[in-house]
């Protein structure tokens, strides 16, 4: 009984969205939160998502055009960075997690916002949808006990990266050329083509690249792209994934983060 | 603890059923086509012909010959309510990825109960399903995968695919209520415990659309419907009532 009340706080601290905690600053979803947000919003971000939150801001009309990403369509519900199952909501912690750090290479951090307003802004983008209403986002645990790195740790990891097909997208050395996405046949929701990101360059994962974020990724998927949660397989497992992220970063010639 | 459940379930399942339900029917549905029949699609396969042979040919009309039956069409009473009783379909709905293809291709299933994907090959499938502009799920089912399930809670049309096969696909259609069929080969689906009483019943196709129809359903007799698609889209449903 003891042992399982100690598992269960330890499962507790490793859940996946509880990385980043900052709740001090965080204002209640209110009417009120929500208008002061929407002034932020349309001081900072409307010029690429939009007045409406569909991602056709005046800037955002341009972006995305012909190859994804297009801005988010903040009305579908649909994220893709989460800490949550596939098809599900984000927390509001992993909102917070992007509008904090930005999406490398397409949408700016705005660590420039006080706390209050980041979590304001994020009451207003959340109203655009009605999902939010109704369904309650939970983490999911993080997998299993880190694994140091070395050389027995690298050689699970690739052989996951085979047995999980990783290269049918991703290319065998991970620069995103395997041979469906050099076929051309992988696009997002809306239909525009989408690349296999280059596991080499870390630096631009739009999810982060420490072993828990790329632990994250291979969880929860990336929704409205190709990339498929591996969380049924992962769970319950105590060190393939975070075996799959230390090779994962060993494909790099980028220093690590 | 667990004799008070024994006994109370027994009280329960003691209630006689004509208390418990009104009186109910089937309704058996035949939906056509009538015309020409486009040849399918050959799509060469680039990735795992060694399981999913070198070429697929997509046909999205499957018609019986020589009835004109259509198989894979989702007939739904519309309008109607779910049951009060215990609903009888909250069993597993079983997606399985079988030789690089979907099956069911199309499935009918009520709003919660799960969907449980399988996979039956030996190589990597992503069992994708959308709904509208939002993922439902999308869960890579590698060699070996356990099934993965996942609870629908909202009516309406999910699209599947496979983004590493990209001839692969499907669909799932969610109602609130157990009163749908899928059609088989010969384009027959039976809809059970109907109530009696006047329905609007409709049928939905993949590539042929919608119809709509209405049936008469006798307490515990037979209503019959039968929809006629044809080519140039402007089909019709008409009813029999027995
Ligand atoms: C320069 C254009 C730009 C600006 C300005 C911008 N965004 Fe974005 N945003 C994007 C793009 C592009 C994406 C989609 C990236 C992708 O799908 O890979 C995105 C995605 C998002 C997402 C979705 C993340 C997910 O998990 O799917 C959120 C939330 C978001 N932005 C919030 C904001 C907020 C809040 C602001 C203002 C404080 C803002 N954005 C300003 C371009 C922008
Ligand atoms: C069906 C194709 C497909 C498969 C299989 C696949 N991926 Fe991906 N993956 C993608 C696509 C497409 C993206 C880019 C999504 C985007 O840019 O929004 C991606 C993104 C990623 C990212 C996130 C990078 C970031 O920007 O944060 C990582 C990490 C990753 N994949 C690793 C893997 C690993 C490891 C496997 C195997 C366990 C795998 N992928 C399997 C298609 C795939
Ligand atoms: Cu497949």
């Amino acid at each position: 009984m003891r042992r399982h009340h100690l598992a269960s706080a330890v499962v507790l601290i490793l859940m996946l969205g509880a990385s980043s905690p900052a709740h001090a600053a965080k204002p209640d979803d209110n009417p009120a939160t929500q208008a002061q947000g929407k002034v932020i919003f349309d001081r900072t971000c409307l010029w690429c998502h939009g007045v409406t939150g569909t991602g056709d801001g005046p800037a955002g009309r341009f972006l995305g055009r012909y190859a994804a990403p297009r801005p988010r369509n903040f009305t579908t519900g649909s994220f893709k960075f989460r800490s949550t199952p596939s098809g599900d909501l984000p927390t509001d912690q992993d909102l917070f997690r992007t509008v904090t750090k930005g999406i490398p290479g397409y949408m700016p951090g705005f660590a420039s916002l006080t706390e209050t307003e980041r979590w304001q802004v994020i009451t207003y983008v959340k109203s655009f949808s009605p999902a939010f209403l109704v369904e309650t986002p939970v983490s999911l645990p993080l997998t299993g006990t880190a694994t140091p790195l070395g050389p027995e740790s690298l050689d699970r990891g690739r052989a996951l990266y085979e047995r999980f097909e990783c290269h049918t997208c991703h290319g065998v050395e991970g620069w995103g050329d395997g041979p469906v996405a050099q076929a051309g046949d992988l696009r997002d929701v809306s239909g525009l083509q989408i690349q296999a990101t280059d596991l080499t360059r870390p630096s631009s994962f739009k999810n982060g690249a420490t072993l828990q974020d790329l632990i994250r990724t291979l969880l929860t998927g990336l929704d409205g792209t190709p990339m498929p949660s591996y969380a049924s397989r992962l769970t319950g497992t105590d060190h393939d994934g975070w075996d799959l992220a230390h090779y994962i970063r060993s494909l790099s010639a980028e220093s690590a983060p | 603890m667990l004799l008070v459940a024994l006994f109370l379930a027994l009280i329960i399942s003691n209630v006689p059923p004509a208390l418990a339900q009104t009186e109910q029917g089937v309704v058996t549905v035949q939906v056509l086509y009538h015309g020409t029949i486009p040849p399918p699609t050959g799509v060469i396969v680039t990735r795992n012909p060694e399981i999913c042979g070198t070429q697929v040919l997509l046909q999205s009309l499957t018609v019986h010959s020589p009835s004109g039956g259509l198989k894979d069409a989702v007939v739904t009473i519309d309008g109607i309510s779910a049951p009060e009783t215990a609903p009888a379909g909250m069993a597993p709905n079983v997606l399985s990825n079988s030789r690089c293809s979907f099956s069911p291709h199309v499935m009918s299933l009520q709003t919660g109960s799960p969907i449980e994907i399988h996979n039956q090959d030996p190589i990597m499938h992503n069992t994708h399903i959308n709904y509208e502009m939002r993922t439902f799920i999308n869960v890579a089912m590698v060699v070996n995968a356990r099934p993965v399930a996942k609870t629908v809670a909202k009516p309406g049309l999910y699209r599947v695919q496979c983004d590493v096969h990209k001839f692969m696909g499907g669909y799932v259609l969610a109602s609130t209520h157990p009163y749908f069929g899928v059609t088989d080969d010969h384009g027959n689906t039976r809809i059970l415990n109907v109530p009696a009483g006047h329905h609007d019943i409709s049928v939905w196709h993949e590539r042929l659309g919608q119809l709509q129809a209405h049936v008469s359903v006798p307490p515990n007799g037979e209503a019959t419907a039968t929809f006629e698609f044809r080519e140039d889209k402007t089909g019709h449903g008409r009813r029999m009532d027995r």
